[in-house]
């Protein structure tokens, strides 16, 4: 029933928790009882049916490799969103997801790492940073955590009393809430600019940064680590949101012949259409998670031709020589045969 | 073997129909002939039951079996020879003892008998090859070297679309309507075709009585419906599975729904719809049954992954049947009254527990999946009372236009059309639809205008009945004729259901009726040029062109 049904086990929801008035948490067991193995950090790709269409979107894992037998998700509300915005509305304890394995480089064990970490998020952008900062509390004996999380005001705080929860029972993991309206005292107030960020982070010298949350927020984070003279390999992001189908590249509009001859398909597509796009129109069951080239999800293979890629994140240096092709981040620009 | 009569028919540059060793549908050559001696022993059968009448001798028996074995003969329902084999020496035992009434009557009344037509004179042989060899002499395109092509094609016109009536009259009769005047036309037009008619007037005019005896079957339809299981209301339908053992319901009869539902009652088996079984979910006396969980799958086409993926029990109670092996799943399908396949069981009776045990056996859904829910049970009197409120926001020019997407679906990609037309269709616009061409688009979201909902499910193919009691009212309403209403129908055909469907649309007078994804092979271009010409029948164009022309009318 699954695009691919080999990529996907059954995901059993146990629980649900609203945070805020737009943001819950889901938690889900392996149909089969088995345990969940991830790094702090990963995502899983679900497999979700929208009035009759199957999509495919990531959720970062929010709760922590530690605990094993469940894992946890936290959405939030997408203006329009279709996947983010169904879950919220009808996913109760009992649904059965079709899940794939975690997955995802952004993360607490494959990302260069110092002791001392520096973890800022906003919005939904805190999923991953609360799974590594619980890891690391109970697996880095060492570690030190400053976690900042921005929010327009405290009602919009996710998972704020488990946050509270950290900061109250570990000296090593510092909160620090930037709020529109500061709510309480300690919390911060205005935006995250420079000033506050150099008031946060007193010392870069030996200190990781992990950041999530809207494209904006992360670059400016990044501008100002940088600008801090952090070292480039330490700074550590990841992006929710899908690269715009704009960016794929000038078109001179010239037509192509896309084969995929084990599903007997050959369509015409046009110079600088995403090999994604162009799939999906066909009607292959390619799945586009992020759609952003990091889930990897979308992974194929080239028989023949060639396209321009703009990332090959996930792919390892061998696939890559073999053909292989993250979809979303290739932009085509000859006749191709692929395979799936 | 030759057989054309269903849009998936074999088609070559330079000749129309399936003629080899196998049907498109698995319907084997030797199959294919039995069926074409069964039809051709069918109108020998019915020849004597319109003689006989006339001396007002009615054997009601008769005239429940020659459109039940009729029905066998249709697109995906019966592909067993013994059983084809069995019905046609049935119609054979019958025949002879309404001629021997009808002679001793002649005899009696002192009345010459009418000459027999060669249909009602011929014999079948004794044995299994004797039978093979005499098929060319039954086959559906007897005379072809001799007949013109567009009488041929007015014949088997007329012979599969009153194939499609002889359906309908069975699922009726299983409802205990059966109704003397239908069999005695019903018989006259068996017998006539049985008779080799070579005048394109009269075989036209033929066609056009085919449709109005079919109005006829289908009110009787809706009445039968009707009176056992309520009228349908509308109803929201999962078409999600929810744990448990499961059995799946597909084909059109009703009635075998409710016995199942009766019998699994209690049992904790839950029981899911499939296909033409989905108008099910509005009737009150099958709703009631709160293990009547939903609907599972889609149109007939994708039955070998939906059903492979069923861990259940499956019936099937009519067409449309594919080969069943393919999915593995032979072994836990069931077929019932016409419908058969080779090494299929087949339940005769009202008992099924053979199905239960079946379904007991197999794995079940082991989870809920998020519900998805959508609405059925526009019918008849769902419809006439939203009529009142549906003509108010025509009047407040809210609705601009209604078009009716219905019919069969199918597999061909081109079938898309009824997809993007529904998905392009202007949001001031409703559409109606009926038959299992709705799974392309049923489960997407159309909204509703100003609480009428846009995409309203009539329900099976029969209850275009009702769609056209709908388009009568409102006709009265705004004082028009039917074809001044701001309505257009776009079919989808693929079988003979859907041929009697049309032929009583355009007895009816509606026109311009538009219909795909391509034309039956069986008409030739000739034709199409008639039925354009009288009814405005066109094929499907593209949606933006299409659209554009029939919105015209209501600019
Ligand atoms: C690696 C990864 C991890 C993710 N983890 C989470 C998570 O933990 N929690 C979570 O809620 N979401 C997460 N997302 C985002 C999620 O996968 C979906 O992209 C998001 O929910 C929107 O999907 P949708 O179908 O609801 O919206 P769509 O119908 O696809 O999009 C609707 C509109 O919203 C825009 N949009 C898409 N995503 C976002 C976004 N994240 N923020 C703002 N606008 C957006 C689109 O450009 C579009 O205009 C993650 C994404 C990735 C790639
Ligand atoms: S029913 Fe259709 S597919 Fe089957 S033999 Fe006849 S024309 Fe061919
Ligand atoms: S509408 Fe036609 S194709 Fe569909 S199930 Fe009914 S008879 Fe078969
Ligand atoms: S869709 Fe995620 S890498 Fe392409």
């Amino acid at each position: 029933m699954t695009a691919n049904a080999a990529l996907f086990a059954p995901l059993i929801c146990t629980g649900r928790v609203e945070e805020t008035h737009d943001t819950a948490t889901f938690t889900f067991r392996a149909a089969n009882q088995s345990p969940f193995a991830y790094k702090a950090g990963q995502f899983i790709t679900f497999e979700v049916e929208v009035a009759d269409q199957k999509l495919h979107r990531a959720y970062s894992l929010s709760s922590s490799p530690c605990q094993p037998d469940q894992v946890a998700i936290t959405v939030k509300r997408v203006p329009g969103g279709k996947v983010s915005n169904h879950l919220l509305d009808h996913l109760r304890p009992g649904h059965m997801l079709p899940g794939m394995a975690p997955a995802g480089e952004f993360n607490a064990l494959d990302c260069p790492r110092t002791d001392k970490v520096l973890l800022f998020s906003a919005g939904s952008g805190i999923t991953p940073c609360i799974s590594i900062a619980r890891w690391l509390l109970a697996n880095g004996p060492g570690c030190e955590i400053d976690f900042v999380y921005s929010a327009r005001n405290a009602d919009q705080v996710i998972m704020a009393a488990e946050l509270d929860r950290l900061a109250a029972q570990d000296e090593r993991f510092r909160l620090h809430r930037v709020l529109g309206q500061p709510a309480r005292e300690g919390d911060l107030q205005g935006r995250l600019d420079r000033a506050l960020f150099d008031r946060i982070v007193t010392e870069v010298a030996g200190k990781t940064l992990f950041t999530c949350g809207p494209e904006s927020y992360m670059a400016a984070v990044v501008e100002f680590a940088h600008a801090r003279g952090m070292p480039a390999e330490l700074i550590h992001q990841e992006s929710f949101v899908p690269a715009s189908a704009n960016d794929a590249g000038a078109s001179s509009g010239a037509q192509f012949q896309l084969q995929a001859p084990r599903f007997g398909k050959t369509v015409t597509v046009t110079d600088g259409q995403t090999l994604l796009e162009a799939m999906e129109s066909a009607g292959l069951p390619v799945i586009g998670a992020c759609r952003s080239g990091v889930c990897g999800s979308c992974k194929c293979q080239l028989l023949a031709g060639e396209v321009e890629a703009s990332s090959t994140a996930t792919l390892t240096e061998d696939e890559i020589v073999a053909g292989y092709r993250l979809a979303c981040s290739s932009t085509i620009r000859s006749d191709l045969v692929v395979e799936l | 073997m030759f057989c054309v009569q269903c849009e998936h028919t074999i088609t070559t540059p330079t000749a129309k129909g399936c003629s080899y060793t196998q049907g498109m549908c698995g319907k084997t050559a030797e199959v294919s002939d039995l069926q074409d001696l069964l039809v051709y022993a069918l109108q020998g059968t019915s020849f004597y039951a319109e003689q006989a009448r006339t001396f007002g001798i009615v054997d009601r028996a008769v005239d429940a079996f020659v459109p039940q074995a009729f029905f066998a003969t249709l697109t995906n329902v019966n592909f067993e020879g013994e059983r084809i084999t069995g019905y046609a020496r049935q119609a054979q035992q019958y025949r002879d003892l309404l001629r021997e009434r009808y002679l001793a009557a002649c005899v009696a009344a002192g009345k010459t008998p009418t000459t027999p037509t060669a249909a009602a004179q011929f014999e079948l042989a004794a044995d299994h090859a004797g039978l093979l060899a005499q098929a060319p002499e039954a086959a559906v395109n007897r005379g072809k070297e001799s007949v013109d092509a567009d009488v041929m094609g007015l014949r088997l016109l007329c012979l599969y679309g009153l194939k499609g009536a002889a359906a309908y009259m069975e699922h009726a009769r299983v409802l205990g309507q059966q109704d003397d005047s239908v069999a005695a036309e019903f018989h006259r037009i068996m017998a006539w075709l049985g008779s080799d008619p070579a005048e394109l007037a009269a075989l036209l005019n033929c066609a056009m009585e085919i449709g109005q005896l079919n109005y006829r079957v289908m009110a009787m339809l809706d009445r039968g419906e009707t009176e056992k299981f309520g009228h349908p209301a509308p109803t929201q339908v999962n078409v999600k599975a929810v744990p448990g053992k499961a059995i799946l319901v597909s084909g059109h009869d009703l009635c075998d729904l409710k016995l199942i539902l009766e019998q699994t009652e209690g049992t904790g088996i839950n029981v899911y719809t499939n296909g033409e079984m989905l108008p099910a979910h509005g009737y009150p006396e099958l709703n009631k049954f709160k293990h009547l969980v939903g609907n599972y799958g889609s149109a007939w086409q994708n039955q070998q992954k939906e059903f492979a993926d069923f861990p259940g029990a499956i019936v099937m109670t009519s067409n449309c049947l594919i080969d069943p092996n393919v999915g593995q799943y032979g072994d836990r399908i069931f077929t019932r009254s016409i419908v058969g396949w080779p090494g299929v069981r087949h339940i005769e009776g009202d008992d099924f527990s053979e199905v239960i045990a079946c379904a007991e056996q197999q794995a079940g859904f082991l989870y809920e999946e998020i519900p998805h829910r959508i609405t059925v049970g526009f019918g008849r009197n769902a419809l006439m009372n939203a009529a009142p409120a549906v003509i108010e926001q025509i009047k407040q020019g809210n609705i601009r236009h209604f078009f009716l997407v219905g019919g069969c679906d199918g597999d061909k990609s081109e079938r898309s059309y009824y997809t993007d037309f529904t998905q392009a269709a202007p949001d001031d616009t409703v559409i109606l639809t009926l038959a299992c061409g709705k799974f392309r688009f049923n489960k997407k979201p159309f909204g509703d205008i100003n609480g009428i909902p846009r995409l309203l499910d009539i329900g099976q193919c029969n209850d275009s009945y009702s769609a056209i009691q709908l388009a009568l009212a409102l006709a009265k309403e705004f004082d028009c004729d039917i074809n001044e209403l701001p309505l257009n129908l776009v079919l989808s055909w693929f079988e003979q259901k859907a041929i009697v469907v049309l032929l009583t649309l355009l007895s009816l007078g509606v026109k311009n009726i538009r219909v795909g994804p391509s034309v039956p092979g069986f008409l030739t271009d000739n034709l199409l040029a008639v039925l354009n010409q009288e009814f405005g029948l066109t094929t499907i164009g593209t949606v933006e062109d299409d659209l554009a022309t029939m919105l015209q009318k209501s600019a």
